[in-house]
């Protein structure tokens, strides 16, 4: 979820608004020949493979048609192209909220100003290209695209998700530099290759490139579709334990946010994201008629409602990709002091992951409604989670925790 | 050595023998001191063939194609039939066992496609110099076209006549398929000849070299996407020991439905669409655990809190993202009835979305058949299979009963009766 408040990205999305404006008015001041009109086709279609990598940053092809525009058409016209594609791309390729878009807008409007002004500098053209000046000022002006872009999408991860920039730069970071550099050698090739063979060259090579991209692409989807298939059974098992509302999909990213504030590895952060939307799978073992009383259980009924982590563990354990989180699950309701079930697990004994959910879970209850008892306010919740430091919970995790409560 | 009918045998010949007359006729043209690069291309074509890569909507592919698209661009139809026939016979006969007839006519069809494509090429004026979509990108295009068409015409031939099943109707439906996945290798194609042409023929071996990167690209996706469903398949599982129907009803559904949405030939899209739909169609049940399911026969239409788990399913399923709403209307809509008198709303006939009759279906079936369903009385398949029929038309949509009995008759959908908490399979 964007922070969408955050003074970083609303200014990031004004400026893409002003750039988006600026370079309609400079496209409509200069005369836009047909390939120029090819290359804005081109960069959108190009937006069309969206890679989504984890954690949450994309990659697309739009790179590789805005260099090849710097060099064939010139700056105005690149410009345009850069983020007339992103809208395109973020709005109706991706299907982002508007708010959203206009920050992807400026994330690709403010790389690309950027290149355009470095490239307009060294006076970097296609013909100029052969010549050792000419790839100098090609590689300064990729130099200078890549790394505002790596840059804003870092600062975005971080300001969004709360991930840190070092996790970043090792994680998506590393796939960005490549693509990016790809991008831009190849680039330079088929804006060389289109003076000696003509206009079908960048056509052909941006389908090409997009065909190669494809399986990328494919994964990425498969992978979000996985977290969202998740949800929507977590979302089933809120009904039965009467939720009204996403605290299932609330408790994953409260967890996912104390984790990278504690500084958690992505692999680790993963983990711990499947098993804050299945912790409660066990519950589908457990009456419903137990789950929603109104009022205290008895010793049977405690009993039988205290097997739900083990179940859950025993759902999860036989599949693949569920197996890693079920630890996590069984060991959700343990004590920090050791008081807990259902192996009385004491201190560190058990996962950092299941402390972090337990945090998590026993928050975002406390400040929702129950059939035992209404909603409190965030501050009691607090207070009261501060009450339980030492015996049940653990007081690094409480502490990264209220480090990102307010984001929440 | 298999008895094979006999008009399979003199279509064999047959073939053998017109690509022999074509290569004959077409031969003066072949340019014989370009012999270097022709022997590039024999190699690469006969590793390529060897070397197939997975096909992201199932099965394999190899990448022959672009190679012998380039092929006849550049060198010509003779070059083509030639190079790419024998080059094509001779990776076949390594990778899976020299057997004559079949190396033989192997060869000879893809020496023909390629053959043909190339004349098409040449003859409505293609030429790799100076491109232009006139005099390049057109004719490229035609020729593979031609070059597909004629392929999947011997295809469709051989198995026509080994399997005696209508000519005309299995080369048409293959066609359709594979015009889709070849447009993006056309253009491919088109880019590599145009670099073999203006920059060096060795351009092709740096394309071979991605290919590795490629399989490996898509076995990954392919190892995922297994792994996913394996994920929501146990979960449903787990959820599903929640009901009174018992473990497993939910994948029973969707095997049900798969089944018959083969049957009834629905793109691969569709496919998945109903798949999830059929896993997650009780989803909505998970918070009404107390409530008594559906009686043996026919939900009863007056019990608001069946009513109430289509609603929750519906609100629950619309979050997921590709075909989110799809899935959602379908769980919203497979209690419907195809004469009105389902719920919640009542539709009509064919208002119904096709995969809520598809899942509507499968699970009265599935409901039927599961032992201790919780009115008592359990139907056996052949009786279950009895009312369907009785209400095609009022309950079910003909078209999809028909679907589903022939699914039945072909072992698309197995039989037999399931016993709760028993996983088939």
């Amino acid at each position: 979820m964007e922070g969408a408040r955050s003074p970083v990205l609303v200014g990031l999305s004004v400026l893409g608004i002003c750039i988006f404006g600026a370079s309609v008015g400079f496209v409509a001041a200069t005369s836009v020949d047909y390939l120029g009109m090819l290359l804005i086709a081109l960069a959108v279609l190009a937006g069309w493979v969206r890679i989504e990598l984890d954690p949450p940053s994309s990659l697309d092809l739009i790179p590789f048609v805005v260099f090849m525009t710097i060099l064939l058409a010139g700056p105005p016209i690149a410009l345009f192209a850069a983020v007339f594609s992103a809208l395109v791309s973020s709005r109706f390729f991706a299907g982002n909220p508007w708010h959203v878009v206009a920050t992807d807008v400026g994330e690709e409007g403010l790389a690309t100003l950027a290149a355009v002004f470095v490239a307009t500098g060294t006076q970097l053209t296609a013909e100029a290209l052969p010549s050792t000046e000419g790839l100098l000022a090609f590689l300064q002006t990729a130099v200078v695209y890549s790394v505002l872009r790596l840059t804003l999408a870092a600062i975005r991860s971080n300001v969004a998700e709360g991930i840190g920039i070092l996790s970043f730069a090792r994680n998506a970071g590393k796939y960005m530099v490549g693509h990016l550099a790809l991008l831009a050698t190849f680039a330079t090739i088929f804006a060389l290759l289109y003076g000696k063979v003509g206009y079908l060259v960048p056509p052909l090579a941006t389908i090409a490139l997009i065909e190669f991209y494809i399986p990328g692409k494919l994964i990425g989807e498969q992978r979000n579709s996985l977290f969202a298939n998740l949800a929507v059974i977590a979302q089933a098992i809120d009904l039965k334990d009467a939720y009204t509302g996403t605290h299932l999909r609330s408790v994953e990213t409260i967890a996912v946010r104390t984790a990278r504030a504690m500084r958690l590895s992505e692999a680790d952060v993963r983990r711990i994201r499947i098993g804050a939307l299945m912790h409660d799978i066990g519950k589908v073992g457990v009456s419903g008629r137990i789950i929603r009383k109104p009022a205290a259980l008895d010793p049977t009924e405690l009993a039988a409602m205290r097997r739900h982590p083990v179940i859950g563990a025993e759902i999860m354990q036989p599949v693949e990709l569920l197996s890693d989180a079920a630890a996590i699950v069984r060991h959700h309701h343990e004590h920090y002091d050791g008081s807990g079930y259902p192996d009385g697990l004491k201190g560190e004994e058990r996962r950092i992951g299941s402390r972090i959910i337990m945090v998590a879970d026993a928050f975002h209850a406390i400040i929702s409604d129950r059939p035992y008892r209404p909603r409190r306010p965030k501050d009691e919740a607090l207070r009261e989670l501060r009450r339980g430091a030492g015996s049940q919970f653990d007081p690094k995790v409480l502490q990264a925790f209220e480090s990102v409560i307010e984001t929440v | 050595m298999r008895r094979f009918p006999r008009d399979f045998e003199i279509v064999v010949l047959a073939t053998i023998l017109a690509a022999s007359v074509l290569l004959w006729y077409l031969s003066p043209e072949i340019k014989w001191e370009n012999w270097l690069e022709l022997l590039l291309f024999v190699a690469l074509i006969g590793a390529a063939s060897m070397f197939p890569i997975p096909d992201p909507r199932g099965g394999y592919i190899t990448v022959t194609p672009i190679l012998f698209y380039v092929l006849f661009s550049i060198h010509g139809p003779g070059a083509g039939i030639l190079i790419a026939g024998s080059a094509y016979a001779v990776g076949g006969a390594i990778s899976r066992g020299w057997v004559p007839w079949r190396t033989l006519f192997s060869g000879a069809q893809i020496g023909i496609s390629v053959g043909l494509a190339g004349v098409a090429f040449r003859a409505v004026g293609g030429s790799v110099i100076s491109p232009s979509i006139r005099s390049f990108l057109l004719p490229f295009i035609l020729g593979a076209l031609v070059h597909q068409a004629s392929n999947n015409f011997f295809v469709a031939l051989f198995f026509s006549r080994l399997r005696r099943q209508p000519l005309l109707a299995t080369w048409l439906s293959d066609l359709k398929d594979l015009l889709w996945s070849n447009s993006l290798v056309v253009s491919s194609a088109a880019l590599f000849a145009i670099l073999y042409v203006s920059v060096h023929p060795a351009i092709l071996l740096l394309y071979l070299t991605s290919l590795p990167l490629q399989k490996w690209a898509l076995q990954l996706y392919l190892q995922q996407k297994r792994l996913y469903w394996q994920a929501i398949d146990s979960l449903v599982v787990a959820i599903d020991a929640d009901f009174p129907e018992g473990r497993g009803h939910s994948k029973q559904v969707a095997e049900v439905a798969m089944g018959i949405a083969k049957e009834l030939n629905l793109p691969e899209g569709e496919l998945e669409v109903i798949e999830m739909s059929a896993l997650l169609h009780d989803v909505g049940m998970i918070g009404l655990d107390d409530y008594v399911a559906e009686t043996s026969k026919l939900p009863s239409l007056d019990d608001s809190r069946l009513h109430a788990h289509v609603r929750l399913g519906n609100e629950v399923a619309r979050q997921l993202p590709r075909r989110g709403q799809d899935i959602a209307e379908i769980i919203l809509s497979h209690h419907e009835r195809y004469d009105g008198s389902g719920y919640p709303q009542g539709l009509i006939g064919v208002d119904i979305p096709l995969g809520a009759r598809i899942v509507g279906l499968a699970e009265a079936y599935e409901t039927m058949i599961a032992s201790g369903s919780v009115s008592g009385s359990r139907v056996s398949p052949a009786q279950a299979v009895a009312i369907i029929k009785e209400q095609s038309g009022t309950v079910f949509d003909p078209v999809v009963v028909r679907a589903f009995l022939s699914a039945l008759e072909e072992g698309g959908i197995a039989q037999g009766s399931r016993v709760i908490g028993e996983a088939t399979t």
